[in-house]
């Protein structure tokens, strides 16, 4: 069961978080996983609104559940005002796990 | 406009309360564009890139029909907060406690209740009258069909020649 995280988002910012992946009792070790994840406005939505390509377990950390995420500044500005959906999954070969999921508060911005 | 543009006028209509974003009110402006749709029998669709309410042309929502669909929100956020407050109706919130005079003063959830309702019905007759004023002024027939006149063979002659008869 994925952990639910909301992310908030000014338009036009640079995004940067770190989550913990954590077991019943300790961290998840995510040594040999990758993360993958996307943003969509809802459910059923048929298009992505963002693929979170800034996601990354460094290798030095992966031990200890760390998962990166950026979004760069050009595409939080992209991002439409509102709360939007995301999720976040951690693989190793065929297998799959939600590490994150929630909503991203998009809040809107003057300055381009 | 612009989805954000609607919210934020919104957000200080309602006088920037703590529990509402320009966000959330964006989000759930674009989940009553069907209802909008079936209100004002108009056919809005929320681009699924921008996310913007956009009118089968692809051009933004008008002005007519913003102020329509910021109605329904305000409807719509006067219901919540009457079901709000139904939920928490069992307990009164105690406003004020005085030891040595012995005041209590509480606030009774019910006339709060009432109050809600009372102005929820307003801003829905207001919505209903915004619906109506929209539907005269903005509202175009989707398409006309038929033919309501009968064609008549209009003869025409001269009248010179007839002289009109007297009884």
């Amino acid at each position: 069961m994925a952990s639910s995280y909301n992310i908030e988002i000014n338009q036009g910012e640079t995004y940067s978080n770190t989550l913990i992946g954590s077991g019943a009792s300790s961290a998840l070790n995510l040594v040999n996983y990758t993360a993958t994840g996307s943003i969509r406005s809802s459910y059923g939505a048929t298009g992505v609104l963002y693929h979170l390509t800034g996601l990354s377990i460094p290798t030095g950390t992966a031990s200890l559940g760390y998962i990166l995420l950026d979004i760069p500044y050009g595409a939080t500005a992209g991002l439409p005002v509102g709360e939007l959906l995301y999720d976040i999954e951690v693989y190793s070969g065929q297998q799959y796990y939600k590490a994150s999921k929630g909503k991203v508060i998009v809040n809107p911005e003057i300055s381009y | 406009m612009k989805v954000v543009d609607i919210a934020d006028e919104i957000f200080k209509d309602l006088g920037e309360p703590s529990g509402l974003t320009v966000s959330s009110i964006s989000s759930s402006l674009r989940s009553k564009v069907g209802d909008l749709n079936i209100l004002i029998c108009e056919s809005f669709a929320v681009d699924s890139t921008t996310l913007e309410i956009n009118d089968s042309d692809g051009v933004n929502i008008g002005t007519s029909a913003a102020a329509v669909l910021k109605q329904m929100y305000f409807v719509s956020y006067y219901n919540r907060r009457y079901l709000s407050n139904l939920t928490t109706m069992s307990s009164d919130l105690v406003l004020e406690v005085s030891d040595g005079g012995k005041t209590v003063r509480r606030m009774n959830r019910n006339e709060v209740g009432k109050t809600i309702l009372q102005v929820k019905a307003q801003e829905e007759d207001t919505l209903r009258k915004m619906v109506n004023a929209y539907k005269m002024k903005d509202g175009a027939p989707r398409q006309v069909v038929g033919d309501d006149s009968t064609n008549y063979n209009v003869l025409s002659f001269p009248l010179d020649g007839y002289r009109l008869r007297r009884h």
